[in-house]
């Protein structure tokens, strides 16, 4: 017998025992049917405690926290829009928010005139007590924030919680009105984190970043826009607990939700390339009086990343409503609606992306290049010049008097002839060629990620005439963004991409969390057809239409264009354009400029005009790239051009610059200010003196003041080296060189080691060697 | 062999005079330790917001002197043997049914349009707390006694029993004070079952209370603005038909509490519903606030609690050495388990919102000395147990 059994037994026989007042009479049964009952109670309140706590716990909590929790809100820093080079180009700096709780104020008034404004023996009514305080609040903080008073004393009297007071105001600000605060024991007034724009580099790059609005979203154009949602961080919340009379709990009150700022986008521009493509093109627009504005692009030949894009007329990022310089509008606010429609016709717009235009000539190196690559032609084939007859329709070369007779097809497309485009199109046919037309891109947006890309404008149904028009360029607009990624392909072998301008997202610890790969869309022409089209396009710029391009020490190829727009009958508007691409052996940038409408005697012209400035562009940017220079038998001829310098004594500046840019010299006045007037100042000495010969291109340094103190610079030692480095090597130290031959430096007039000043001439002695062979 | 050496050795004695129960000692002190922990807890937001110079300590210091107190009762009176208690139950009752009608004397206070308490300017309290302890050993004694039972049950116990008690369950409609008529009248129902009654006897009861509260609901009807109508509400408010959103104001707030604690609660002394969105947390819904600090979790253990409590009080009750100790455990233990189950009925939206506070828990001296001077006699009960080890 176990002895759980035994027990029971005994227990059997003392209940036996008891029976009068026990187990007859009470508990037994009934004992067991109420705690049956209880436990049965109590099973289903742990059920309810369980629906209530876990099923519906968030919709509880939800409501708890709806009623228990007041947050004022931490506004997101955008992320920080950085160059290729890791420049900041957009940023988010903190700032302030000021918010007043005008239920706080109402609770507090009391309490504060009491303690800081009664006198003893004063008695106010609550009324007046909330208007004291809330005047004194009003009338501070009005002061403080330059805000209007009134309206400062509506918020803080409003209904409701929270109410802003200022956004985006100095931390300098935020913190005098946090000492006012804390001076004043006033409460209800808070001074939170708010995130403000800055463009550091200002105007640089306007068009390709855009601006954002009061709420911090992208507006109107650019990466700002094209990446809103990227850019756009989660806003953070400083939560308060407050009681059921609205005031914050005492402890555990505030609890912070930290802001995450957006990411940053790494763009493929470069701040300084981009610099030297907006200085030129200002330049351009100045000394060309270009009426209607400009663009400038710059590419990265192998694979179509913009490097820079400018566009005139520009704007301050900083003050994007500001009014425009060349505006006169006396009423201009800025954010009213025909204020903002000027805006954006004028100096918002991209005209890079925005403005179609027919891209003239600079089309013929499309239409050579398909000619090459269907086999209809050679760059040596003989070809004519004569007017080409085509349903009663005539089409002639530019050239006025007579054509360009017989020539190769490449001196064709240096000499820019219609007629002989217009026939290679025609034998092409048009659907092939309409095919390469597609196939170049020209008839979709290229799909840049910035916002505002206009579609190119083509014939629905074009005709054989339409065709031969367009071989060179000729009624059908497409934008300049889509004509340099063309370019770009005939440059790189062939090979169409997608423009880039953003490489890369990082996040706020500069790790990269996504790339925006290069996309290589389809192989338009053979390397070979890529090759020819670059020495066809160098002789264009060696010597032909585009010469103006020319930089010594890189081998530019481009293409001319001087194109008509609907205003040209009227106003005589052009377009003039270039697209330059370089080194042409190995490109590494195209550059594409266009001008609208410059407004000069000699007539607007691509090769006048823009050319020029591509050159510029070129030079600069290959310098910065820190692609070396090498001098072609060409560029040594040119360098052995010797200028005189002339006398410069009793002349104004202005006089002094037209005398050595007649002389082709380059004239440089150290210390001069921006805005003096060239025409009132005379010379007072000038390096180096007038009876010598320098190279062409040189530079003379003018001073205004015979006292001036002159920089000193140390003279190399020269010996051994090719006479083209050394001239790269003077003139970078300021130095003017003269040479009688080309070879290696061997003797120099001035002993190494010596201190002159800059624009000193120095001598070389150089025999003719083998040494320096062409570049 | 230890174990059935002791059992010999029971039988020998016929009583135990073992040690008191423990797991009955271990809840009870586990829960007055939870309770004074919730009370400090509960009390802090509106101790400190009831006039400019409180603190937040106010109520707690109030509840230790009252724990410390209790605890003292606990012990003298589960050291001192119950039956010596038996022919006191009359005067016991005599005592609390004059206590009671002293209420409608100029000692009496009234607070929130209930007049419940006496001051005794030593201390203030409510006479209804000691009634229902009274009613139990009234019950107990005149049902165990050989010869009154025998007379009280059959239709003499109207009489004996049933009368006295209405008596003191009127002077509580009157107060008014619906949920201790609610308690007394489940614990007279119960010690009826427990001491075996006849059914007639319970039957006539049964009609007699039916009739009573008819009545008593028909003369409030035809007399509007009485304060009983404040029940009518309430219970309107709960089954959706009231318009006014104050009556459900305590139960919603109380939900959100509950809700919003989840499975392991917010922490302790983090309850955000006690800064005076829950009326009264420290008293009748302090259970919210321990659901919103402790979660599910600290909820389950509280009722286990309360179940063990309650369990081993029956269990006390079974093995009670005397029909006497048997039905006063019981009587006591119920009281106990109605009470726990109303209120966590109450804060859990089961029921409509009526005062029922949780023993142990709810803040307040008598209440809680009475509770434990209950579990005083039980633990005494306990230690007698003819039966310890079953």
């Amino acid at each position: 017998m176990t002895s759980a059994k035994k027990d029971h037994k005994i227990r059997k026989t003392l209940f036996a025992k008891d029976s009068v007042t026990r187990e007859k009479n009470y508990a037994g049964g009934f004992n067991v049917l109420t705690r049956v009952l209880f436990l049965l109670l109590m099973l289903v309140i742990i059920a309810n405690f369980a629906i209530i706590q876990i099923v519906k716990g968030d919709y509880y909590r939800q409501q708890a926290n709806a009623q228990q929790n007041a947050w004022r809100t931490i506004p997101a820093g955008r992320g920080t829009i950085l160059d290729t080079n890791g420049i900041e180009l957009a940023v988010s700096v903190a700032a302030n928010i000021v918010t007043v709780d005008p239920s706080v104020v109402k609770s507090a008034a009391v309490n504060y005139v009491k303690n800081y404004i009664a006198q003893p023996g004063d008695v106010y009514s609550d009324a007046a007590a909330e208007d004291m305080y809330r005047r004194l609040i009003a009338k501070d903080l009005a002061e403080l924030l330059k805000l209007d008073e009134e309206w400062v004393f509506e918020q803080v009297s409003a209904e409701g919680r929270y109410k802003m007071i200022a956004r985006k105001i100095e931390t300098d600000l935020g913190d005098r009105v946090k000492a006012w605060r804390s001076e004043k024991h006033i409460k209800g007034v808070y001074v939170d984190e708010d995130s403000k724009r800055i463009y550091p580099m200002g105007s640089l790059a306007c068009h390709v970043l855009g601006f954002t609005g009061n709420d911090d979203q992208g507006l109107v154009c650019g990466v700002e826009v094209a990446l809103n949602k990227e850019l756009t961080g989660t806003n953070g919340r400083i939560m308060t607990s407050v009681d059921a009379k609205g005031n914050e709990l005492p402890y555990d009150s505030v609890r912070r939700i930290d802001a995450v700022k957006g990411m940053n986008p790494v763009l493929t521009l470069d701040a300084n390339i981009q610099a030297i493509a907006e200085s030129a093109l200002k330049q351009a627009i100045i000394d060309y009086n270009v009426l209607e504005g400009g663009a400038v692009i710059v590419m990265n030949a192998k694979n179509a990343d913009v490097l820079a894009m400018a566009s005139y007329p520009d704007f301050d990022l900083n003050d994007p409503y500001g009014k425009p310089d060349w505006y006169d509008d006396p009423d201009w606010i800025g954010n009213a609606t025909e204020d903002v429609q000027i805006l954006s016709t004028t100096v918002w717009r991209n005209k890079a992306l925005t403005d179609t235009y027919e891209p003239g000539s600079t089309f013929k190196s499309i239409s050579a290049a398909i000619g090459l690559e269907e086999g209809k032609v050679r760059p040596s084939t003989m070809v004519t010049d004569s007017p080409l007859i085509l349903r009663g329709w005539e089409i002639n070369c530019w050239k006025k008097d007579g054509d360009h007779g017989n020539e190769t097809f490449a001196d064709a497309i240096k000499n820019s002839c219609n007629p002989i485009l217009a026939r290679l199109a025609l034998d092409i046919g048009l659907d092939t060629y309409l095919s390469y037309i597609h196939g170049f891109g020209f008839y979709d947006r290229t799909g840049i990620t910035i916002s505002g890309e206009a579609a190119s404008i083509m014939h629905d149904d074009p005709s054989d005439i339409d065709l031969a028009v367009m071989s060179f360029g000729q009624r059908f607009q497409i934008t300049p963004i889509q004509m340099a990624t063309a370019y770009c392909a005939l440059a790189n072998g062939g090979t169409l991409y997608k423009p880039r301008i953003v490489r890369e997202l990082r996040d706020q610890d500069g790790v990269t969390t996504k790339v925006y790969e290069s996309v290589a869309l389809r192989q338009v022409i053979s390397q070979r057809t890529s090759s020819e089209m670059m020495e066809i396009l160098e002789d264009v710029v060696a010597s032909g239409t585009g010469s103006n391009a020319y930089v010594s020490g890189y081998r530019v190829a481009g293409k001319t264009g001087t194109s008509e727009t609907l205003q040209t009958q009227s106003t005589g508007r052009y377009i003039a354009s270039f697209i330059g691409i370089a080194p042409a052996d190995d490109p590494e940038i195209v550059v594409l400029v266009m001008l609208d409408h410059p407004d000069v005697e000699s007539g607007a012209s691509g090769g006048r005009q823009a050319a020029p400035t591509v050159g510029k562009i070129i030079e600069k940017t290959l310098e910065y790239m820190g692609v070396a220079r090498r001098y072609t038998e060409l560029d040594r001829k040119a360098m052995m051009v010797k200028s005189y310098v002339p006398d410069l004594s009793e002349a104004t500046l202005e006089d002094a610059r037209i005398l050595l840019k007649r002389a082709g010299l380059v004239m440089e006045v150290p210390g001069l200010p921006e805005d003096a007037d060239l025409t009132k100042i005379m010379v007072a000495a000038q390096v180096p003196e007038t009876g010598q010969y320098i190279t062409e291109g040189s530079t003379v340094i003018v001073y205004t003041d015979a006292a001036t103190k002159r920089t000193l610079t140390r003279v190399p030692d020269l010996t051994g080296y090719a006479l083209t480095d050394a001239y790269i090597l003077l003139n970078q130290l300021g130095f003017n060189m003269h040479a009688e031959n080309i070879g290696t430096v061997v003797a120099q007039s001035v002993e190494p080691g010596t201190m002159l000043e800059r624009g000193a001439v120095i001598e070389l002695r150089v025999e003719n060697t083998n040494t320096e062979s062409m570049g | 062999m230890a174990r059935k050496k002791r059992v010999d050795n029971d039988i020998h004695t016929n009583i135990s005079y073992s040690q008191v129960d423990f797991w009955l000692l271990l809840s009870v002190v586990l829960l007055v330790g939870i309770g004074t922990m919730m009370i400090f807890s509960a009390s802090t937001p509106s101790s400190y917001s009831k006039s400019p110079d409180s603190t937040a300590y106010d109520v707690l210091k109030t509840q230790i002197v009252y724990t410390v107190v209790g605890i003292v009762i606990l012990f003298v009176v589960s050291m001192a043997d119950y039956k010596y208690l038996q022919p006191l139950s009359i005067v016991l009752f005599a005592v609390a049914t004059g206590l009671m009608a002293a209420v409608f004397t100029p000692i009496g206070i009234t607070l929130n349009n209930a007049r419940r308490w006496i001051d005794l300017k030593v201390i203030t309290f409510q006479p209804s707390e000691i009634l229902k302890l009274a009613v139990v050993f009234f019950m107990a004694y005149v049902l165990s006694n050989p010869t009154i039972r025998k007379k009280a049950v059959g239709l003499w116990g109207i009489f004996i029993f049933v009368v006295p008690v209405a008596l003191n369950v009127l002077m509580l409609v009157k107060q008014p004070h619906i949920s201790c008529v609610i308690i007394i009248g489940l614990i007279t129902g119960a010690m009826m079952f427990a001491g075996k009654v006849k059914w007639y006897t319970f039957a006539v009861t049964i009609a007699l209370a039916v009739g009573a509260v008819l009545a008593i609901l028909l003369f409030v009807k035809s007399n509007e603005g009485l304060s009983l109508d404040y029940i009518v509400n309430r219970f309107a408010a709960h089954s959706g038909d009231a318009a006014d959103e104050a009556d459900t104001y305590q139960a919603t707030q109380s939900m959100l509490a509950i809700g919003s604690g989840g499975l392991f609660g917010k922490g302790f002394g983090r309850s955000v519903q006690k800064y005076l969105y829950l009326p009264e947390p420290y008293n009748d819904f302090i259970f919210s606030i321990l659901a919103e600090e402790l979660g599910l979790v600290g909820v389950l253990l509280v009722i286990v609690l309360f179940i063990i409590l309650i369990l081993r009080g029956y269990k006390v009750s079974r093995n009670a050495p005397d029909m006497f100790g048997a039905l006063v455990a019981y009587g006591i233990t119920t009281n106990v388990a109605i009470q726990v189950v109303l209120n966590l009925a109450v804060v859990s939206k089961l029921m409509p919102v009526t005062g029922i506070s949780l023993p142990f828990f709810s803040y307040g001296g008598t209440s809680l000395w009475i509770m434990l001077a209950g579990m005083g006699v039980v633990l005494n009960i306990s230690k007698q147990s003819r039966y310890s080890k079953f």
